[in-house]
């Protein structure tokens, strides 16, 4: 045979030379090896090919499904209880990229980092296949069985204990489990918002979280609520935050709503404090004094009578609270308080100050309320007595890895060891499935089929993007199963959707159609679920502010604890995806690692810089050792440290990485990602204390080199670097909104010198070009 | 000494072998893998289908159209016809003949060949779907492969006109596909930089003309 060239080429011979096949266990290294020998023998030889490729086609045309055009499908994200809308792009079979579903109500479009980034936790190695009966691999009969047999003699003492589960479906299969097998489901959030849930049933009789709605705000007074980043719907709170900060509106549309105005308390530095209008410090004891001279003043303007005074002892910033409380009074309807302390006696006084500004019903909705939190700390504490008394016979443990979030300070280790049979259901290996029986290992999102309701009558659904990867069971699926019904997710799922949800939309021709409108649109609205009316209750509010007690500052050298998430890896159960640990974080721009945060003046004082080792020792010894870095902004009596750190298994990472650039490692051998600041958290009458512990640092005298993207504050060219064009030109325009109102033009920057290009000129450029403007007043750095 | 022993034989092979190519007078870079002609799963003759039977290169690789791949057509595709043609013409005649002066009705003929697409499609001896088969799709070996680090887009060179056998030779004759071109930059460019940006006009004769593009970005992002 001849080819084009007129050279013989005996197909044969090609095919004899070929290198081995690259199948799917081919390693990188193989074939590097393999393409190395490729380019030597091609020059030899004359007559070789790269590895041979396969090319598989489906075996059916389906409609639509092209080789090489992605297509989208309409699913919910489970990267936390917000359950934003997802579009995930799928290309010959497997979802690549995960964008916001515009479509979606609550979430219009936005996904944060840790949204984009659940995509690879799918294909995470690590994933468990099968179920896993005493540490052995089983058969899913087989677990069945063991667990069938343990519920028969669990008596009632079966418990359930998960993160919120924001599933309709899923708490309905709760329901009809515990109702057939006796016992109680506890729900606890490692982000926890316990305090703000037992502030709303205390004062309302509604355990629920109002939904905030920040475009109808005037005036915003935050109280250690970082609502752009990590806290409670960050997607949510993002845009219709972003709604009522556009000074172009301001400026040219007359009946637009003002810009709003955001007056942020915190104590270590935060995207939603950096993006605030005025930031104001204070410690966590500081802050329940600071609310209450707020909510004085407020009762003040409002004529009322509060007895605050004992409370308002030592707050911090008199003069802005008194300022800030006249604004919002005039801002009354259009003003909102938000805290996200973890003390309940604050979340009291804010919800006093918002019920005098006439929040509820108009900045918070509390008869629509969301639930993306439900997690209660008292149950949790409750549920460890029970299992350290021996009451618990069957634990469940759901989409949670307690282990890990309670270290050892809540002793649930050791209550854990009570418990006769103990179910997780953990994706992946973790520290509670250690120590189980049996784990039923859930798929991920992108594999299965779910629904979400994280705001009443707003109805997500999730659906395969994906067959799954590995052999797994939804926690409703399992419970379905053990109750006796062995349907598939499918069938659970959307028999909910018929017969329950259904009856909640218009019209009976509409309840036909819902789920599979929701399967198109992965988004549907329907009737909030029915739920008690809230009903004012100023003596239950005084209780539970009497109730909790009033937090101590710390004396002599102590710092106080402020144990926050990160934007990249809020919790532990992201800390397995490098994309998170790969995102410098919006604040320290630090990669790879939580650091112990001090302010400049503290680290000075303590005589440590950027990367030194200290030692974090609470009041009852507990300790943490690991890297302070410095950030401006913080208060000086505070350390910070990021949650979700160090987590067992993460030097997995260790051995992966371009080793020829530098090659130093992120993690050692046998260590973890970050340090763990769970060991510092204190679960108390009141809830897991987060912040506020006094604590003791000290440097040990090592020091590590901290992998950072940018130095601190560059916003500038540094001064070696610097052409003369540099130091006029304006990184960051600041300008204020009278300012702008006054005479829009002055802010707009204009480029000085002549214009450069990459292209030589005989290049032409005159083709479609394109820009990139960011909106520096909206954007919040996430 | 052991050791120098091999590298001294290696180098030698190397000095041969590189002898041996220069004589040949070719020189192949590598990654240029024109000329291959794989072995495929199934003996499919793009001489008889394309060529003989003068079906379109679109019919099956439709995706030349709508993707950026003109992909493999999936095996139902081939079912269309072949769900009748179960084996060459001239057997199944002959099987007819045969019938007919046995007076008897024709057996169904199943080639080899066809029988591998069956065994894919999960389909029984009669043709009829058996769910106790599992269907399996067929692996096809890649012919044209480009580097990763390349885009390119089979949509808009088709929507330009450009014929198949331009870039892929003549597959009308091919009993197995073989590469055509080198698929190299150079073999791009030198069309890019002939083809001119207006669709009507003549195509121009010396680089620098008003030619469709040669960004380095339009192939490279």
């Amino acid at each position: 045979m001849r080819d084009p060239n007129g050279s013989t080429t005996d197909p044969a011979r090609c095919d004899d030379i070929v290198l081995p096949v690259e199948r799917d266990n081919a390693s990188r290294r193989t074939f590097l090896k393999l393409a190395g020998f490729g380019v030597a023998s091609a020059t030899l030889a004359g007559c070789t090919r790269g590895p041979v490729r396969l090319v598989v086609p489906r075996l059916d045309a389906a409609e639509g499904v092209q080789a090489g055009r992605p297509f989208w499908i309409a699913t919910t994200c489970a990267g936390c209880e917000a359950r934003c809308g997802v579009l995930a792009r799928c290309r010959d079979g497997r979802p690549i990229k995960l964008e916001g579903n515009p479509d979606h109500a609550v979430s219009r479009g936005g996904l944060c980092a840790v949204g984009q980034a659940s995509l690879l936790d799918l294909y995470d190695g690590r994933r468990t296949d099968g179920a896993v009966l005493r540490g052995e691999s089983a058969t899913w009969e087989a677990l069945d069985a063991a667990v069938t047999e343990a519920l028969a003699s669990a008596g009632g003492g079966v418990r359930i204990l998960s993160r919120t589960v924001t599933s309709p479906s899923t708490r309905d299969w709760i329901g009809r489990f515990l109702a057939q097998h006796g016992g109680t489901h506890v729900e606890w959030d490692p982000r926890s918002a316990s305090a703000l849930l037992d502030a709303h049933d205390a004062a309302f009789g509604v355990r629920a979280l109002p939904r905030m709605h920040f475009e109808r705000t005037d005036v915003i007074a935050a109280f250690d609520a970082d609502f752009l980043g990590t806290w409670l719907s960050p997607v949510e709170f993002a845009k219709s935050y972003a709604a009522r900060r556009r000074p172009d509106d301001a400026v040219t549309a007359t009946p637009s709503p003002p810009m709003s105005r955001h007056v942020h308390f915190e104590s270590a530095m935060s995207i939603t404090g950096s993006a605030a209008d005025e930031r104001l410090v204070v410690t966590p004891s500081e802050l329940r004094a600071a609310l209450a001279t707020l909510t004085i003043a407020i009762a003040g303007h409002a004529g009322r009578r509060v007895d605050l005074a004992a409370e308002a002892d030592g707050a911090p910033h008199a003069e802005a609270l008194l300022a800030l409380a006249a604004e919002l009074w005039a801002a009354k309807g259009r003003a909102l308080v938000i805290c996200g302390s973890d003390d309940p006696g604050a979340q009291a006084l804010a919800v006093l100050a918002n019920e005098m500004l006439g929040s509820y019903g108009a900045t918070l909705d509390l008869a629509r309320p969301s639930f993306v939190r439900r997690g209660d700390d008292g149950a949790l504490r409750r549920l460890i007595d029970e299992m350290r008394s021996g009451a618990v016979k069957v634990l469940i443990v759901h989409d949670l890895d307690p282990v890990y979030e309670l270290a050892d300070g809540a002793g649930f280790r050791d209550a854990l060891s009570k418990v006769p049979f103990v179910v997780t259901t953990a994706c992946a290996p973790d520290e509670t499935s250690a120590q189980a029986a049996a784990n039923a290992p859930a798929p991920h999102e992108l594999e299965s089929w779910n629904d979400a309701e994280a705001i009443t009558g707003q109805l997500s659904l999730s659906q395969p993007t994906v067959p799954p990867l590995r052999s797994a069971r939804t926690l409703r699926a399992s419970l379905a199963r053990w109750s006796g019904d062995s349907r598939d997710d499918h069938a659970l799922v959307r028999d909910h959707w018929k017969s329950v949800l259904a009856r909640r939309t218009q019209g009976a021709g509409a309840a036909g159609v819902l789920f599979d409108r929701a399967l198109e649109s992965g988004f549907v609205q329907a009737r909030p679920a029915p739920g008690a009316t809230p009903r004012w209750n100023d003596a239950g509010l005084r209780a539970l502010l009497a109730a909790a007690p009033r937090p101590t500052p710390t004396d002599g050298g102590a710092l106080e604890l402020v144990v926050h998430a990160k934007v990249g890896v809020p919790e532990g159960r992201h800390a397995h995806n490098a994309w998170l640990h790969e995102m410098p974080d919006p604040i320290t721009t630090l990669v790879w690692d939580n650091c112990a945060q001090l302010s400049p003046a503290t680290a000075a004082r303590l005589g440590v810089s950027d990367g030194d080792v200290v030692r974090v020792v609470a009041d009852d010894g507990a300790a943490v050792e690991l890297p302070a870095t410095l950030v401006p902004g913080q208060h000086d009596g505070v350390v910070a440290v990021a949650a979700g750190y160090g987590v067992s298994g993460t030097d997995r990472f260790s051995r992966i990485g371009p080793s020829w650039l530098e090659g130093r490692l992120t993690v050692r051998e046998g260590e973890t990602v970050g340090a763990r600041a769970a060991a510092l958290l204190e679960l108390r009458e009141q809830g897991l204390r987060r912040s506020g512990r006094a604590v003791t640092v000290r440097a040990t005298g090592d020091s590590v080199e901290l992998a950072t993207t940018q130095d601190h504050h560059r916003m500038e060219v540094p001064a070696h670097l610097a052409t003369a064009r540099d130091s006029t030109r304006r990184v960051a325009v600041v300008t204020t909104l009278s300012e702008l109102q006054e005479n829009p033009a002055h802010a707009i920057p204009r480029h000085e010198g002549p214009e450069a290009s990459l292209w030589t000129r005989d290049h032409d450029n005159d083709g479609p070009r394109w820009g990139l403007v960011v909106d520096l007043t909206a954007c919040n750095g996430c | 000494m052991s050791c120098t022993a091999p590298i001294a034989f290696a180098a030698c092979t190397l000095v041969v072998g590189l002898g041996a190519v220069l004589a040949e007078t070719e020189i192949r870079l590598p990654g240029n893998h024109q000329g291959y002609e794989p072995l495929q799963p199934i003996a499919y003759s793009h001489r008889i289908h394309a060529g003989e039977l003068q079906i379109d290169c679109l019919a099956c690789h439709y995706g030349a159209e709508k993707s950026r791949h003109a992909g493999i057509p999936p095996a139902e595709v081939c079912m269309q016809c072949h769900q009748h043609v179960t084996a060459p013409f001239d057997t199944i005649l002959e099987e007819r003949e045969l019938a007919a002066a046995e007076e008897r009705e024709p057996r169904l003929i199943v080639s080899p060949e066809m029988r591998k697409l069956y065994d894919a499609m999960g389909l029984d001896d009669e043709l009829k779907p058996d769910p106790e088969r599992e269907r399996r799709p067929i692996e096809w070996v890649r012919v044209h492969q480009l580097p990763d680090f390349v885009y390119f887009d089979h949509r808009v060179h088709v929507a330009r006109g450009l014929a198949c056998a331009q870039c892929h030779g003549p597959v009308r004759s091919m009993e197995r596909v073989r590469q055509f071109a080198d698929l190299s930059m150079g073999w791009c460019m030198d069309c890019h930089r002939t083809t001119p940006a207006d669709r009507n006009a003549a195509p121009a004769a010396t680089p620098g003309g008003d030619h469709v593009s040669i960004d380095c970005a339009r192939c490279h992002y």
